[in-house]
């Protein structure tokens, strides 16, 4: 016909030729996220407070002006700028300003670890779960709802009533209280991803599944559960301070924020705003940990 | 119906409409100075690829693109301004003077209501009306398209009916309020052929028997030779040539739509391969300097290069974009017929 | 018989049983699913009975509309889903059995080739990596798997230095479908099955794609299984052709007689949908009103052998019913 012939005529480039370049810079997954945030000035000024809170804590040794445990009978709740102590002292004449930095390494401590534990932990029975059969997915998920049932205060403060205090047990009983959340989260991710094509094709190139999901499922679930993991760690604080305002977190002489809170209670009506220091040391670590997982989340919510 | 009354007004005229999306990282030109226009009781093909501008185009004539959206232009049916209108004159207009069938009847419409409710809502909020003449009205909609039951199929919901029977009930609740315009975004896509060809020729039936204008957006050559007047070409946001369909699709103008009927499989001998158009659609957000089909064009020169080829009229109804169309036409245009 | 069985110059090491034997046979395969909660027994016939034998070298079309099993029948063919009852011979020995040909073994040679859609490829890793992860999992190393992987993307057209880096997401509807054919044939088959490969694309896209599956199936001696409902680019395609229903082989033959003398109510009912691309030649009535298929629903074409195609004689028409 008579058509082909008008399209034969003249030199047809070759296909790749017609292409060309990419338009925009060849970017990976993570790399155009983090090219997403750097336009987000919010959570980057957040973000920013957040690397303030973990390297003074770190550098704690450094920073903090007197010896945190160091009582003085002399100087209990003073004002601030009393004798060179900035924020003043606490009911046992302690300085405040170094058991708040010294605070702030525990109570980074007991937001981060059990986190951390409960994505290692609950990712891997999620994945498991998303993966395996019927009867297995039933078992995990089944007993996670368990524990998913009880409010998470009543959780941990059960756990930590019945294992002691300590901020070892603290971390496990915070760490299990998680870990059902997390389960899901993964399970529901690999779920979603089990069933699409490129996973099938997988197969038939004759992968086995710890394959599959080492390669195919693992980049996949990372995101959701990141996402999901960075939104707990400001919940994780204010759990621990809370079992450690109970008394069932750290205990007496460590500086934990929420212990301080507890102990300051009663001088309440003597020094009001030093009372109210370790509660403000919470609230902005908290939030600010808030706000930047939702950036993040924002940033990663996209699709390339 | 072929395009010799010129005197009679168009229901539907569309100058120089233009939508760009804007993001921080780049302008997309969706479409780009698209004029086109329609007679009542005509039926014209939107037809293209992928990224042609084709679906953006219809859903500007119902203005229902995000705010994001810059549209620019003229948009008038009936002489009525459609783009300056807002509040409760667009919502009459959307549904009642101008009504749309999407191709994915399952997410186009709402799981939790049945058929029934989708249609009595739709003719009381353009109509009035008890319920009950809403509902006597529905099943005659539902007669209209030749669903059987209908009575029954009132009270089903989307997920109940076969894919065929769901458009059907979407094509009824376009038509409910009797609107001047019809616009379908590639209502067939989604179905299996026994089904297309039905819903097709319905399709036809209705628009003859109703006299409503209607637009119809599609990929596929075989769809727009079974249901058109008059076939638009769009090409990277532009109409690139536009006639009667019959006469477009023997004798093309433009080297796209000779390359389009070219490449499509239909009779081809087997053991040869199939003349393919080269490389991919423009990327819209960095489009050629000239003819944005240049880069593929068997037959472009330095000329086609430098600016977007004007208009030409190589026959009565006929419109093609291109310095080439003397080179594309005679050799066809004199074919048997 | 298959036109496409020249004397091929190339021998495959794997081949046993040299071109007289049959590449695939299937006999009687069978797979239900149950239906939750629509009563108890009820199940979807997605793929009833289905016998045919593959020939080495030729293109045989399978075509159906949706719920007649051609994609289930993909899956089983390479035990993606295990089939219920039924064998399956590849090359001359039974698959899945001892003695015969494992799963495994299989898989490397024949493979598969996706619709593309969103999922087909995996949107967090490079188009390279994609490609080499077939090799790599079948023992290649890293390096010797992505240079398997540059050589196929330039056997499909795409460049290896532009193209390799790139995620899913930044290619277009016909570079994606090259990269699905490209890891298809990254291991090494000498079978594919395509399960509606050309159908997501554009027209002019489908016309290249087509174009490259008949390159490559001449310069790598390959055999395939076209699945699409797509009859014009089947007829284009295909040396012989199947048609489904409901889980049913309705007709099977050549692909121009399939076409031209149809013997099989459905089949000429699915011929008689075609859109013709000529104005004039308008339908006013398809030639009869079949049925959607619901495959919970038992074909007429009872499991002994519907008579209709395999006499040829007139039968009477299917169930009239609008769709």
């Amino acid at each position: 016909m008579n058509e082909r012939a008008v399209v034969a005529q003249g030199a047809i480039p070759a296909d790749s030729e017609v292409d060309g370049a990419p338009a925009i810079r060849v970017r990976g997954y993570w790399q155009s996220v983090l090219h997403r945030l750097r336009y987000d000035w919010v959570t980057l000024a957040f973000g920013v407070v957040v690397l303030a809170i973990v390297i003074v804590a770190i550098a704690a040794p450094l920073i903090a002006p007197f010896d945190p445990y160091q009582q003085s009978i002399v100087g209990r709740l003073k004002p601030f700028g009393w004798r060179g102590h900035p924020w003043g002292t606490d009911e046992l004449g302690r300085d405040m300003m170094s058991r708040l930095i010294y605070g702030g390494r525990i109570s980074l401590v007991m937001g981060l670890a059990p986190v951390l534990i409960a994505t290692v932990v609950g990712g891997t029975l999620g994945v498991i779960g998303g993966f395996a059969g019927r009867l297995a997915n039933t078992a995990i998920m089944r007993t996670m709802d368990v524990f998913y049932a009880f409010p998470s205060i009543l959780l941990a403060v059960a756990i930590s009533g019945a294992m002691g205090g300590g901020m070892i047990n603290g971390i496990i009983s915070l760490s299990l209280v998680f870990t059902p959340a997390m389960c899901r989260v993964a399970e529901t991710a690999t779920a979603q991803v089990k069933n699409l094509d490129y996973i099938e094709a997988a197969r038939a190139s004759g992968a086995g599944t710890l394959t599959i999901i080492r390669y195919h499922v693992l980049g996949n679930v990372l995101g959701p559960v990141f996402i999901y993991a960075s939104s707990l760690v400001s919940v994780s604080i204010l759990l621990a301070s809370g079992l450690s305002f109970l008394g069932l977190g750290v205990q007496p002489p460590e500086p934990d924020w929420g212990l301080m809170l507890s102990t300051l209670r009663q001088s309440l009506y003597v020094d009001p705003l030093g009372c109210a220091l370790p509660g403000i040391a919470i609230f902005i670590t908290s939030i600010c940990f808030n706000l930047v997982s939702d950036g993040v989340r924002g940033a990663m919510d996209v699709r390339g | 119906m072929d395009g010799h009354t010129e005197a009679a007004a168009p229901l539907l005229d569309v100058r120089d409409l233009t939508v760009k999306f804007v993001s921080r990282e780049a302008t997309v030109t969706a479409v780009n100075g698209a004029t086109f226009s329609l007679r009542a009781g005509e039926v014209l093909c939107l037809l293209g690829e992928s990224g042609s501008g084709k679906s953006v185009t219809l859903r500007a004539l119902m203005r229902l693109l995000p705010k994001q959206a810059q549209v620019a232009g003229r948009v008038e049916l009936g002489g009525q301004d459609v783009l300056a209108l807002q509040g409760k004159a667009l919502r009459a207009f959307r549904g009642g003077e101008v009504a749309m069938v999407f191709q994915e009847p399952m997410t186009a419409l709402d799981p939790v209501y049945t058929i029934g409710q989708h249609l009595v809502e739709m003719i009381r909020r353009h109509k009035g009306g008890t319920k009950a003449e809403a509902r006597a009205r529905a099943i005659e909609l539902l007669d209209l398209v030749k669903i059987p039951s209908a009575a029954r199929r009132l009270d089903a919901y989307p997920h109940e009916l076969s894919g065929g029977l769901r458009q059907r009930a979407m094509i009824a609740i376009a038509l409910s309020c009797g609107p001047r315009l019809l616009l379908a975004d590639e209502p067939t896509t989604a179905l299996d052929a026994t089904v297309q060809i039905q819903v097709l020729i319905l399709l036809r039936r209705l628009q003859q028997e109703l006299g409503m204008g209607t637009i119809f957006v599609t990929h596929d050559l075989g769809v727009a030779a079974e249901i058109a007047d008059r076939v638009a070409v769009m090409y990277a946001g532009r109409v690139i040539e536009e006639g009667p369909v019959a006469d477009v699709l023997r004798a093309p103008a433009h080297p796209y739509t000779a390359g389009l009927l070219a490449s499509t499989v239909h009779d081809q001998a087997p053991d040869q391969d199939i003349a393919a158009i080269p490389g991919s659609p423009p990327d819209l957000r960095r489009l050629p300097g000239g003819c944005s089909f240049a880069p593929r064009c068997g037959l472009a020169t330095e000329a086609c290069r430098q600016a977007f080829p004007d208009p030409v009229y190589p026959a009565p109804g006929r419109m093609a974009r291109c310095l080439r169309v003397a080179d594309v036409l005679p050799s066809l245009i004199g074919e048997p017929a | 018989m298959s036109a496409a069985m020249e004397v091929q110059p190339y021998v495959d090491p794997r081949d046993r049983g040299g071109a007289a034997q049959p590449m695939l046979i299937a006999r009687e395969l069978q797979r239900y699913f149950r239906v939750k909660g629509a009563g108890k027994g009820a199940v979807v016939r997605a793929v009833d009975g289905v016998s045919f034998t593959l020939f080495k070298g030729e293109t045989l079309g399978v075509v159906g509309e949706s719920g007649c099993g051609k994609s289930t029948l993909a899956r089983l063919l390479l035990h993606l889903v295990v089939p219920d009852s039924g064998e399956l011979v590849f090359d001359g020995d039974a698959v899945g059995e001892t003695g015969g040909v494992n799963i495994g073994d299989l898989r490397r040679q024949v493979q598969m080739v996706f619709q593309d859609s969103y999922s087909s490829l995996n949107p967090r890793m490079p188009v390279q990596d994609s490609i080499a992860f077939g090799p790599m999992v079948n023992g290649r190393s890293k390096t010797e798997a992505r240079r398997i992987a540059h050589e196929i993307l330039v056997k499909v057209g795409l460049r290896p230095d532009l193209f390799g880096p790139r995620y899913p997401h930044e290619l277009s509807g016909g570079q994606k479908q090259r990269v699905n054919i490209a890891r298809a044939l990254a291991v090494g088959p000498r079978m594919v099955i395509l399960d509606e490969a050309v159908s997501a694309l554009d027209k002019s896209v489908e016309a290249q794609v087509l174009n490259l599956l008949r390159q490559l199936k001449r310069t790598l001696n390959l055999t395939y299984l076209f699945i699409s409902h797509d009859l014009n680019v089947v007829r284009y395609i295909s040396d012989r052709v199947l048609v489904m229903y409901l889980g049913q082989v309705v007709e099977l033959g050549p692909a121009a007689e399939v076409f031209a003398r149809a013997r099989h109510p459905y089949t000429r009912a699915l011929l008689g949908s075609r859109l013709s691309m000529d104005r004039r030649v308008r339908s006013t009535r398809p030639r009869a009103a079949v049925s959607a298929p619901d495959a919970r629903m038992r074909s007429p074409c009872a499991k002994r052998g519907c008579r209709h195609w395999d006499t040829g004689r007139t039968a009477p028409p299917m169930s009239r019913r609008v769709i």
